[in-house]
């Protein structure tokens, strides 16, 4: 046997896995029977637990699939342990042997990312409350590390060993660069287009972290603001040391300690310090960046240094030493060694649930109650005679309610699919994650002030049952005497959803996904030519034309093969001119802004009164983003959307007001 | 690792044949060690044993003079692994071992014998032996079986010493032809040697 057998011996898992059992891609089950108590108290509770193969339970005796994994591993057995006291929603399991960070946010194999493997195939939510994960060993080639540090090949016959003539002496890879590409987590010097997941990228590369490239941190930092609620905290477990400190030793053990030479075990010890010293500092810059702590280091180092747990500690060991199996009889799997053991998931499960008692509180179960309409209930303001002004006349899933007396309003729409990410992206602006009872996901944010500033308007986006909420309050400012914001909050403050009864959302051709071009943002409308403070533009058939303002945009439209509503211009100053006499003058002409979007008269054609000076030149397929304002250049339209979501498709073919 | 039982004296009852037998095995090798030749001469008069130094076998020893050998074979060990630095393998306290491990090495665990012995050459004569130790060891068992057998023993202690004595001996093999390095190596076997041969005395007088 070629002493290359070495390498199948003590590889570490580095390819992804393909192949799952059912019972893990079901998700991990939390005893039913731990979930009765306390039922009720407070939001259930969710728990993805990831990370590589620390994580997963290689080193624990029958471990399955791919990915190693068992429900012994801390992760599971510490969310088994809180269920005794908290109400668990769901826990999801993909902690998976010889994974790296990217893993968690980049697809390898089949199952996608680990994230995309508990949302799609453990029925994850797209937020969890709590994150429980190791990485970073085989970001830095550990395995690798450790395996060129066992010096003994395996041959099938002695006499091989005097054939080899390659005399090993234990660790090859230098310490100073095992410390180089513990410092490349936290501060990359290289920036690289690669993935370590693909072995494309080098130990001191960035990180691939899907939407954008990063260090450590950045992925502490975007799981957190990507995937957890509000209240969510992210666990970042640490590693131990392999082998106990050499004062430590047993007398009988003095040449090596499973195989790991004296020098090279004090040298191993010295890099499992500077790689928790490490992981601290990432976990405290990331906490830096977001200004709170929501990234909370669970200490298995010192822990494992504690009771002496080490390889040739002095006491039980929780580590596996040189193993070849996990319980599967002739299924050779030398992956378990080197790899933390059951009695040491068990006591780091112990160490987690301290942490997560310590540093995360479960939500409150909010009370909902009031008037309840399309699958969403919400209380009315009290100051002012609210009445709902529009439903079902807007739509499916539409609720508009004003005060008879003023001009302000509070209301909500329901859009298909889940739009929160993209609707933050073309606002532009900051928000805060809620929680909304019944929702997978809620935030709230302030839209761009208008420019004249003649009103307050605040936006709650629910996403639920494959739809997302669009609930707004606005304040005119004239009606400030009237009511109060806060009071209107209250509005924003008491939704809750019923995900079953949410009736089939308003469906807004979208066909800017079939076309391609250019993202025109403007920033400062004085580099573009204009007549006012506004952004003009022609589609290229000259058919339509639209101005963008700061708080809202109009858009005239010449020829169209649909019918006007019979309604059409009864609201205008000049109402007394028939539809068919006023288009033989005017054009038809939409309006939109925080109320939402709709015909309104229309004096003269956009493109005479705006487009004397030279309008922003568009194409076919372009984006158009001023303010609040997003429109996209259509073949035969055009479609523009206000940051609440609302506007309209304005083609030749079809007006649809969203 | 469970090292913190009780310590116990190491006691001379409950030989077993085979243990015995790789001592005497690996004593053969110590005939040409001028330190220790003259004792081995005297044991070798007495007793004559009939040594199978390939599988690492005697027939017939006697007891009293096994004892005497074992203690003449740590010794000369010891002196061999003062080159390692490391304090000497009869100071290190064994603590007790479990009941059973003298039978489990007569049955399951005879390989491990045989092994300690017919690795005795390499530590007590060096460098030329090589290729004599590495055909000795084949008629053992191959390398994997003898790592497995020495990690699978039911005893923590008798594992840890058994499985250091592969490793060493591994080593070693590894280093022939190299000179210094093997010298090196060399001193490592015969400290590992000198332990693990103490362990299997307590645990077949346990």
């Amino acid at each position: 046997m070629p002493p290359e057998v070495r390498d199948v011996r003590l590889r570490f898992r580095w390819h992804g896995a393909l192949l799952l059992v059912a019972i893990l891609t079901a998700g991990y089950v939390v005893p039913a029977s731990a979930q009765s108590s306390n039922e009720g108290e407070h939001e259930p509770i969710s728990w993805q637990s990831a990370g590589d193969s620390y994580s997963s339970g290689e080193g624990v005796f029958g471990n399955i699939g791919d990915c190693a994994q068992s429900d012994q591993a801390y992760g599971p057995r510490a969310a088994t342990t809180l269920a005794e006291e908290w109400t668990f929603g769901s826990v999801t399991f993909t902690a998976c042997t010889g994974h790296v960070m990217e893993d968690f946010f980049v697809a390898r194999g089949d199952k996608g990312s680990l994230w995309d493997w508990a949302l799609n195939k453990q029925n994850g939510p797209e937020r969890v409350d709590i994150i429980s994960l190791s990485f970073g060993g085989n970001d830095i080639g550990f395995a690798r590390l450790l395996k060129d540090c066992l010096d003994i090949p395996i041959v099938g016959d002695w006499n091989d060993f005097l054939q080899i003539g390659d005399l090993r002496t234990g660790c090859d890879t230098s310490e100073e660069d095992i410390r180089q590409r513990i410092d490349a987590l936290l501060d990359p010097p290289e920036e690289c287009s690669g993935s370590r997941a693909e072995g494309t990228a080098g130990y001191l590369c960035d990180l691939n972290l899907g939407h954008r490239r990063g260090s450590l941190i950045d992925a502490y930092y975007d799981i957190v603001t990507d995937r957890l609620t509000t209240g969510g905290r992210l666990y970042v477990v640490g590693y131990p040391r392999l082998v106990a400190p050499l004062d430590e030793w047993p007398g009988w053990i003095k040449i090596d300690c499973e195989e790991i030479l004296r020098g090279d075990s004090e040298r191993l010890g010295r890099l499992a310090d500077y790689l928790d010293v490490k992981l601290r500092e990432a976990v405290d810059r990331a906490n830096e960046a977001l200004g709170e702590t929501r990234v909370v280091f669970v200490d298995r180092l010192g822990h494992y240094r504690e009771n002496k747990a080490e390889l040739c500690g002095t006491n039980e060991d929780w580590i596996n030493g040189l193993a070849i199996d996990r319980g599967e009889g002739l299924n050779f799997r030398p992956e378990t060694s080197f790899h933390v053991n059951a009695a040491g998931h068990a006591a780091t499960a112990g160490k987690l649930v301290e942490q997560v008692r310590a540093t995360f509180a479960p939500q409150p179960i909010k009370r909902c109650g009031g008037v309840s309409a399309v699958g969403v209930e919400y209380q009315l303001p009290t100051q002012g005679a609210w009445r709902v002004a529009e439903s079902g006349d807007g739509g499916p899933g539409v609720v508009h309610l004003a005060d008879p007396n003023g001009i302000s309003s509070v209301g909500f729409r329901i859009r298909r699919g889940s739009l929160i990410n993209e609707t933050l992206n073309e606002a532009g602006v900051g928000h805060t994650e809620v929680v909304v009872p019944g929702a997978t996901r809620a935030v709230r944010y302030l839209p761009p002030a208008s420019e004249t500033g003649d009103g307050l308007a605040e936006v709650v986006l629910i996403e639920a049952g494959g739809t997302t909420i669009e609930a707004t309050a606005y304040v005119y400012i004239e009606d400030l005497e009237r009511f109060s914001p806060d009071d209107l909050r209250t509005f924003l403050d008491s939704l809750c959803v019923n995900p079953a009864a949410l009736p089939e959302p308003q469906t807004l051709p979208d066909e800017t996904a079939t076309t391609a071009g250019r993202d025109i943002v403007i920033t400062d409308p004085d580099t573009h030519p204009r007549t006012g403070p506004e952004v003009v533009f022609h589609t290229p058939d000259n058919n339509a034309s639209c101005v963008l303002w700061e708080d809202s945009f109009i858009c005239d439209i010449d020829e169209f093969n649909w019918d006007l509503p019979d309604n059409y211009l009864q609201d205008c100053d000049n109402g007394v001119v028939p539809p068919e006499e006023y288009l033989d003058s005017f054009n038809v002409r939409v309006s939109g802004s925080a109320d939402g979007a709709d015909f309104t008269c229309a004096s003269s054609f956009v493109g005479l009164t705006y487009g004397i000076a030279t309008p922003t030149p568009v194409e076919v397929g372009d984006s158009v983003t001023f303010a609040v304002t997003r429109c996209k250049i259509l073949a035969d339209g055009v479609q523009c959307r206000h940051v609440t979501g609302r506007g309209v498709l304005l083609t030749r073919e079809a007006v649809q007001f969203s | 690792m469970a090292n913190d039982a009780k310590m116990s004296p190491e006691s001379s009852d409950g030989w077993s044949i085979s243990r015995s037998m790789l001592l005497l095995a690996g004593l053969s090798g110590l005939l040409i060690v001028g330190g220790v030749a003259s004792y081995l001469t005297i044991f070798r008069q007495k007793d004559e044993p009939t040594i199978d130094s390939a599988n690492g076998t005697v027939s017939d020893p006697d007891r009293r003079d096994r004892s005497q050998a074992d203690t003449l074979g740590v010794q000369a060990a010891v002196d061999i692994a003062e080159g390692t630095g490391l304090d000497s393998p009869v100071a290190v306290e064994i603590p007790g071992i479990d009941d059973g491990i003298g039978q489990w090495l007569q049955a399951d665990g005879e390989q491990l014998l045989q092994f300690t012995g017919a690795v005795v050459p390499l530590w007590s004569e060096g460098e030329a032996t090589c290729t004599e130790v590495a055909d000795a060891l084949s008629a053992v068992g191959d390398p994997t079986e003898i790592e497995a057998v020495a990690l699978s023993a039911p005893d923590p202690l008798v594992a840890d010493v058994a499985g250091g004595l592969y490793r060493t001996a591994a080593r070693a093999l590894l280093a022939c032809g190299t000179g210094a390095e093997f010298e090196a190596r060399r001193a490592e076997l015969a400290w590992q040697w000198a332990l693990t041969t103490r362990v299997f005395d307590a645990a077949g007088g346990s």
